[in-house]
């Protein structure tokens, strides 16, 4: 009796045991907090949410950091940093590796920053698309919209600026992705200018906001069609701009708490840590001989381009963050939350000089330029330049080229333009790329200088089905 | 004949999950099992049937059928409904046996039906006397006498007691398990070698005594109901024993019963007299299969891995199990100032090994398939001690070391010289610069910052234990107490040229200052044992520990004091920091600098758990563990202002506040059941559940004002909170059928289902299945004088490793944003998530052989295994051109395939010299097997995934060089960069060997015991010259004219090419990683001197030479970190030597 009793005790444990397993659903439902998951993400507020956090990436496309994140990730380092560090307008002073690899012209499909650089301009496209899909579902405001559709444009203006001819532009359809097919850099501004177009459609109100955000939009699409090139896309370009004041700016701002000026924090900043050096076709010591074809930002001592610092060593600032480079700050933007002009009325004047060019009028380009150097715009809110005397007409195409880009390069020092633009000189100018990039021996390895023009395409894209090629992605490297 | 099963009521079906689809299957098989048992044996214990008993005087007892041989004659009954009575009548006819009874005994209408042919008495007695209450009691006489059986039975449980002693010399053994075979029933013996065993069923009784070491003693006894029986063993030593016991998921085990290897280190043991300052010191080397990359720093984590990788993404660790169960170990927390592969903390080094008896390590799925979901990497099983009964035992140690950097660093090297143009501006020639003529060598200078007494970060310090341990109780009644205090100045100190600078400047030197590299440690624990009552045992443990340590700023990025000091100029150049301080050397901050960044972790930690036993049959165990594992971990990193000059932002202060809480719970029933008397069958159902939770706040604070250390008195001041549930629920069935005890079948199934899993995928199903068979005890097996025992063994198992909680949920981000003025909360696509994300599955198959011979006093192990990881989660590739991030999926396939194998010979053992040494290794051949379709992209001079190559594999492409003119020094023209890409080899070696040797001497008293161990096959980027050459401030192998000619060429790949090809080296290297010596001055002496019962003197060293195939740098076994699946060799300074002398008193 006992045995039987100690049994059906057993039983009844295990039974319980079971029974008790039975309620255990409950037991796996957890919540992780703080985490926003789809199924919040639908009402007005979300929409708005969504498109605030496209604004957050037009830093990271520009002068400032990314996401607003603060600190030193290479995603949040800008990309107008690391097309300019490729340009002529930075030295790289940085011990993280990819960085000076920008500066040799020998970055690899594997370097991080340019994969970092390509990243953020497609979640930046990918981010606006999914905006714009809630906005108009739950918060149809034309400006909203709008705004999404230029940052989507200057993802990718910035796209065909920075990188090679075979960049996709892929997207999602249904929550899957759906891999565009590699495209010539004009096939991608041609698309930015077709964003541009939309955005135009929705932005007609005449609002302060709307009407800034349209001019926005048109000194862009100016932008993508003289990247595109050709006499008829520069007319156009005009057009676009002529009722835009050269007082006009677009400016990305920062808060030091929230998202800092990305120009100020990797050159200037924190002292010893500064990542970048204004350019200068001076090395740090003599032996290494001169940088050849560069504007030599530093020691021009262009109003335009106010510095300290000294690139020869020893610099009385010091060196950057790779211990060895001699520090030279810009002062255009004298603090970690100076507003950056994004775009603005003087990269409008800047694009009518050039028409002038391409049209051989060198005369106009030259009293366009005048006019500029006359009552010259603020560049910065600290910075107007003092006023410079008037440059002479050249004589020659080739000098009436040197004269302007050179022109262009002090004036729009530090914003994301002089990559495109020596690209240009090469494929719309007839220059040679070793006539146009840093030459010479790099100031941080003594060795020459590698032979890049653009960005390559990570390898991150070699998922994408449609890239048949296996080592370089490319369909060229050419500018 | 009638039949005396029982039918058990059964459980409706139900539907649901997979859990309790099991549960309900386990629930469902016990009556059939139940039924079984009774249909095969005719057991005294079924009440139903009447008990043959002797009449003994004043006791009754089982009757031994074997010595009763008219109950055994055959009869030959046909009745129909007849007459109880008539029945009996017949069958004392046929047998001759008087059968008497009184006529109340019986019911005058009781009827049976008895069909028996050639059947024993006793077989016919037992049915027809089926539920009459009648017992059959044999008299002196010979006749068989029916009676009542008592209405209130008194219990039929007898108590057997001992002792166990050594057959040689007869010193007591303590710690021996005792227990009753075919039962449930056992114990330890005390410290004086005694034992008792309660509640024993009377009747004949196999009683069993097993410890490691001694050969097993067995004896047949019979238990007489109410009585105390003597059983005493006297137990031969031995060199090696297939019976030591080990801890599984279901409970304690005999290894031999194991399909699978089960690594024991017998801490007890090796903690007291071995070089060893944590646990990852107690693995390293001490079981096969099992790689251990200790960490470089006092505190610092140790990484371990055994039987290879088998995840990209998910954590390779193995998961660990303390007093049943599950510990929190995770790696990570507080870091040595930088954010990704640098130094990190572990939690198990919380543990003290102090306070621990044993660690098995279960290798991998075969083994570890009823440890569930996460148990795919393998299982550590660690023990704490326990008290035995017995009057008090107090033991005292104390131990001092030295902890002293001597790893021999180069000295930084510099060209200095002048252009030709300009002669008189003084540079740093390069010398392929040379060798062109672009530069003229004025002076080859070199300076070695590590050997300069005046500027050296180095500084040997001191370590500190002690401890006190108590012990003792009743049988009834056992407990442990220990308490432990351990101190670790680490091996790096302020120099000597920064603290007189703080001094002149008038600098508070912080006690980080001065030890920047620091452990404390305070532990206390308290185990309780207790009987409650024969059927009840109760186990308690509490541990409590207080840590803290601070890590050394070390890290490759952000000026760690490895970099500043081995990647300086080569010269005092008079160049200073941001703060005007010189340099002398140093590269950007000078070590009191870099020590002015605080990065302390302090924890306050609590694992308790609960052990209950209660056996209510004798086939019948229902066991129970309840735990919780509660840290409390503060995080501190922090430069004030004025202090070091930090990444990114300075001053900052970050506090951290974590809780980290795992709570666990364990019930299994465990039916053991005689089938027949060759065949033991065991049935083992168990619930599981594991929920851990990782919680905490981080505020940080940028922009520092003068004395001011908090976050909140920053300008900028940001707080983050997390909290990060993860939630187990898993069930098994375990069924094991012993077979002569010689021959072991094992098959088991296991169903998890936990919240990281999606959606879309609700449980996950885990079998197993094995042998274990001692072929040398089969008679057919031929008998040979050297081989004492051969046991062949297999084993096949699955297991898995689950995502993390929140990677199968699609989530956003949130983002603050500042636009044209205006501050706002944006949100942004983080993860697209995976809904049919499920765990990584590895199935591993293993088999092998243990022997024996020369009398036990040699011994060989070899084991082959086969993991197969599929759905192994990998970052789906997703474009960069999509925009999203890649996410987690189940694409992926690993294979781990090797072989271990161990030898241990014990060639001398005799009472004043004995020897005996283990050799033993292990290879691994580890091979991406699946990519889900993707193909990896190979980087030369890096490592890649790639399908057909392990993990991680290395590939390069050649780095050729000539020298023209012979002059041991080459032009940048003389090396060309070779254009194919080949495989050069894993990343994580793949072969390990070590050898282990003990010397006793002196009567046994003296004991030396050293240990060497080998890695190889492995092959990396040597990261502190491609570091050096990459930071170009000077790269070592240009920056001096005797550097070999291959360094040479690999450094112009690397500054010209940014080509790292040409530092890839193998990993390969050999350490002389133990030496111990001790002494042991016996009771006599012992008493004389210090009035205990024994003394222990121990000297050791641990880190005492490496010799290295290829490496050029310092120790290829230091990596910059220790948690993640990527090994980054060099970037960070070696493995210190340390140096220790101890005592252990016991009272």
């Amino acid at each position: 009796m006992n045995q039987r009793l100690h049994s059906a005790r057993s039983i009844v444990a295990i039974a319980l045991t079971a029974a008790g397993m039975a309620g255990c659903n409950d037991y796996l439902e957890t919540t992780v907090e703080g985490q926003i998951t789809s199924g919040s993400v639908n009402s007005p507020a979300a929409a708005d949410a969504l498109r605030i956090g496209v604004l957050g990436s037009f830093h990271g496309l520009t002068s400032g950091q990314s996401n607003g994140t603060l600190g030193g990730s290479l995603v949040s380092r800008g990309l107008w940093n690391y097309s300019g560090i490729l340009a002529d307008e930075w030295k790289a002073s940085s011990s993280n590796a990819e960085i000076p690899e920008l500066d040799r012209r020998q970055a690899s499909s594997g370097n991080a920053a340019v994969a970092a650089s390509y990243n953020i301009i497609h979640q930046t496209r990918a981010r606006a698309r999914e905006a714009i899909g809630a906005l108009n579902t739950y918060l149809p405001t034309p400006l909203y919209v709008g705004q999404m559709y230029i940052t989507m444009a200057l993802a990718e203006v910035m796209l065909g600026e920075l990188f090679c001819n075979g960049t996709p532009l892929s997207g999602q359809e249904n929550g899957q992705v759906v891999y565009g097919m590699p495209l010539t850099n004009a096939a991608v501004f041609a698309a930015a200018g077709a964003h541009l177009d939309t955005a135009l459609t929705y932005l007609g109100a005449t609002d302060a906001a709307t009407v800034s955000w349209n001019r926005a939009a048109r000194v862009l699409k100016a932008r993508a069609l003289i990247d595109i090139g050709g006499a008829a896309n520069f007319t156009a370009a005009v057009a676009l701009l002529s009722a835009i004041p050269t007082t006009y700016t677009f400016q990305n701002t920062f808060s030091a708490t929230v998202a800092e000026n990305g120009i100020f924090v990797m050159n200037v900043g924190a002292t010893n840590n500064t990542h970048q050096q204004v350019g200068d076709s001076l090395n740090p010591t003599p032996a290494l001989g001169i940088v050849r074809n560069v504007v030599p930002f530093a020691s021009a001592r262009d109003p335009r381009v106010p510095v300290t610092g000294s690139s020869v060593t020893p610099s009385p600032l010091g060196n950057g963050n790779d211990s060895q480079t001699p520090r030279v700050a810009e002062q255009i933007w004298t603090a970690n939350i100076a507003a950056v002009n994004i775009v603005s009325g003087l990269d409008a004047r800047l694009i009518e000089a050039e028409a002038d060019l391409q049209a051989n009028n060198f005369a106009a380009m030259t009293t366009k330029l005048n006019t500029l150097r006359a009552a010259p715009p603020a560049l910065s809110p600290t910075l107007t330049p003092a006023v410079m005397p008037a440059l002479a007409t050249p004589a020659t195409r080739d000098a009436a080229i040197d004269q302007f880009f050179r022109e262009k390069a002090f004036w729009t020092f530090g914003r994301g333009q002089r990559l495109g633009d020596m690209r240009r000189m090469i494929r719309q100018y007839g220059r040679a790329a070793n006539t146009v990039f840093p030459e010479g021996l790099n100031h941080n390895t003594g060795a020459p200088y590698g032979s890049a023009v653009n960005f390559p395409i990570p390898t991150s894209e070699a998922t994408n089905p449609n890239i048949t090629k296996t080592t370089d992605f490319c369909i060229d490297r050419t500018a | 004949m009638t039949s005396g099963s029982r039918q058990v009521g059964r459980l409706p079906s139900r539907h649901g999950s997979g859990v309790l689809w099991l549960t309900w299957l386990a629930l469902s098989l016990i009556p059939v099992a139940t039924a079984l048992g009774a249909q095969l044996r005719l057991s005294a214990t079924d009440d139903r049937r009447p008990r043959f008993l002797l009449d003994a005087g004043n006791a009754r007892v089982p009757v031994d059928v074997t010595r009763s041989p008219s109950l055994e004659r055959p009869v030959t009954l046909e009745l129909n409904d007849a007459r109880l009575t008539d029945a009996l009548a017949e069958i004392s006819r046929q047998s001759g046996l008087a059968i008497v009874y009184s006529d109340d005994a019986i019911p005058g209408d009781a009827r049976v039906d008895v069909t028996a042919r050639a059947t024993s008495v006793i077989a016919v007695l037992s049915d027809v006397l089926l539920d009459t209450g009648l017992d059959v009691v044999m008299r002196p006489d010979g006749s068989a006498a029916l009676v009542r059986r008592p209405r209130v039975k008194p219990a039929v449980e007898g108590t057997i007691t001992g002792k166990v002693t050594e057959a040689r010399g007869g010193v007591a053994i303590a710690a021996v398990t005792v227990f009753v075979e075919g039962t449930n029933l056992g114990t330890t013996t005390r410290d004086d070698g005694t034992y008792t065993i309660a509640a024993v069923p009377a009747g004949t009784r196999m009683i069993v005594a097993r410890r490691v070491g001694y050969t097993p003693g067995r004896r047949s006894v019979t238990v007489v109901d109410g009585q105390q029986t003597t059983v005493d063993f006297p137990l031969e030593a031995v060199a090696a024993s297939l019976d030591a016991v080990v801890t599984t998921a279901t409970g304690q085990q005999r290894r031999v019963e194991l399909g699978n290897t089960v690594a024991t280190v017998d801490v007890a043991v090796r903690g007291e007299t071995a070089p060893v300052k944590s646990i990852g010191d107690l693995l390293n080397a001490q079981a096969t299969g099992v790689t251990v990359t200790p960490g470089t720093q006092t505190g610092a984590a140790s990484r371990v891995r055994i039987r290879g990788q088998s995840s990209t993404t998910l954590s390779n660790d193995p998961i660990y199990i303390i007093d049943g169960i599950r510990m929190t170990a995770v790696t990570g927390g507080i870091s040595a100032g930088c954010t990704g592969t640098c130094t990190t903390v572990s939690r198990v080094n919380d543990l003290n090994p102090a306070e621990i008896e044993t660690m098995e390590i279960v290798k991998g799925p075969s083994a570890a398939t009823l440890y569930g979901t996460d148990a795919a990497n393998g299982v550590i099983v660690i023990t704490t001690k326990r008290g035995r009964a017995g009057p008090p035992a107090w033991v005292f140690y104390g131990e001092g070391g030295r902890v002293d950097d001597r790893n021999p660093y180069p000295a930084n090297y510099a060209l200095r010289g002048h252009s030709p143009t300009t002669p008189n501006v003084r540079r740093d020639c390069r010398s392929y610069e040379i060798e062109a003529g672009g530069c003229m060598l004025d002076s080859a200078v070199s300076q070695n910052i590590w050997k300069d007494g005046n500027l050296t970060p180095l500084d040997p310090g001191l370590r500190t234990v002690f401890g006190g341990q108590l012990s003792g109780g009743t049988n009834e009644l056992r407990y442990f107490v220990a308490g432990d205090r351990q101190e670790d100045d680490g091996s790096w100190g302020l120099p000597t040229f920064d603290r007189q600078r703080f001094d002149s400047m008038k600098v508070k030197i912080e006690d980080y200052y001065e030890r920047p590299n620091y452990l404390k440690q305070y532990s206390a624990r308290a185990n309780l044992n207790a009987v409650v009552t024969p059927k009840l045992d109760l186990a308690l443990s509490s541990g409590y520990t207080y840590n803290q340590v601070r890590l050394v700023r070390d890290n490759p990025s952000g000026n760690g004091v490895w970099q500043s000091t081995a990647v300086g100029p080569g010269y005092d150049a008079g160049t200073t920091n941001s703060r005007g301080w010189p340099l002398k050397g140093f590269l950007g901050e000078t070590p009191g600098g870099l020590f002015q960044n605080l990065n302390q972790e302090t924890v306050n930690r609590f694992i308790g758990s609960a052990n209950a036993n209660w056996r209510p049959l004798a086939w019948l165990r229902a066991s129970g563990d309840i735990g919780i594992d509660l840290t409390d971990r503060r995080d501190l990193s922090r430069a004030r202002a004025g202090e070091t000059d930090p990444t990114p932002t300075a001053p900052y202060s970050q506090d951290g506040r974590t809780r980290l809480t795992s709570f666990s719970t364990n019930l299994r029933a465990t039916g053991t059941w005689q089938a027949a008397t060759s065949i033991d069958l065991r049935s083992t159902l168990g619930v599981q559940t594991v929920s851990t939770d990782n919680s905490g706040v981080t505020s940080r604070g940028s922009g520092l004002p003068p004395g001011a250390d908090l976050p909140s008195q920053a300008t900028t001041f940001t707080v983050t909170t997390s909290s990060i549930p993860s939630r187990t629920l898993g069930a098994y069935l375990e069924e094991q059928v012993a077979i002569r005890d010689r021959l072991f079948l094992t098959g088991a199934v296991r169903t998890d289902q936990n919240n990281a899993f999606g959606t879309n995928f609700q449980s996950v199903w885990y079998p197993k299945a094995s042998i274990s068979w001692v072929a040398t005890e089969e008679g057919f097996f031929p008998s040979f004088d050297l081989l004492n025992q051969l046991r062949l063994r297999g084993s096949y198992g699955a297991s898995g490793v689950q995502p993390g909680p929140t990677q199968a949920v699609k989530t956003y981000s949130t983002s603050s944003v500042f636009f044209q003025g205006t501050q706002a909360v944006g949100i942004q696509l983080a993860n697209p998530g995976n809904q049919d994300l499920k765990p990584e599955r590895s199935e591993e198959f293993e088999a092998g052989f243990d022997s024996r011979w020369w009398n036990d006093r040699v011994s060989l192990d070899f084991t082959y295994y086969r993991k197969q990881t599929t759905d192994a989660l990998i970052t789906q590739p997703v474009a960069g051109s999509a925009g999203i991030s890649g996410y987690l999926a189940n694409l992926g396939g690993m294979r781990n395939e090797g072989i271990e194998y161990r030898l241990f010979a014990q060639p001398i053992d005799a009472q004043d010299f004995g020897f005996d040494v283990t050799f033993s290794g292990s290879n691994n051949k580890n091979t991406v097997t699946s990519l889900g379709g993707f193909v990896s992209t190979i980087v030369p001079g890096g490592s890649a995934v790639v399908v057909g190559k392990p993990v991680n594999a290395v590939f390069v492409r050649a780095v050729n060089y000539t020298d023209p003119n012979n002059n041991g020094v080459l032009a940048v023209s003389d090396m060309t960069l070779g254009t194919d890409t080949t495989y050069r080899g894993p990343q994580l070696d793949p072969i390990q060997l070590s050898l282990a040797a003990n010397v006793h001497l002196v009567g046994r008293r003296l004991r030396i015991y050293t240990l060497f161990d080998r890695k190889d096959g492995g092959y990396a980027v040597d990261g502190e010259l491609q570091f050096n050459c990459f930071v170009q401030v000077q790269c070592k192998p240009v920056s001096r004219l005797d550097a070999p000619l291959n360094l040479q060429a690999a450094a112009i790949a690397r500054l010209t090419r940014a080509a790292n090809d040409g530092f890839v080296e193998s990993t390969a290297f050999t350490k002389w990683r133990e030496l111990s010596v001790t002494y042991d001055l016996g009771p006599q002496l012992a008493g004389r001197l210090l009035r205990a019962k024994g003394v222990q003197i121990t000297a050791g060293m641990r880190n005492i030479k490496i010799w290295k195939d290829e490496w050029s740098g310092i120790d290829p076994e230091a990596v910059a970190s220790t948690n993640t699946n990527t090994f980054q060799n060099g970037l960070t300074s070696g493995a210190p030597s340390y140096y220790m002398l101890r005592f252990n008193l016991s009272y």
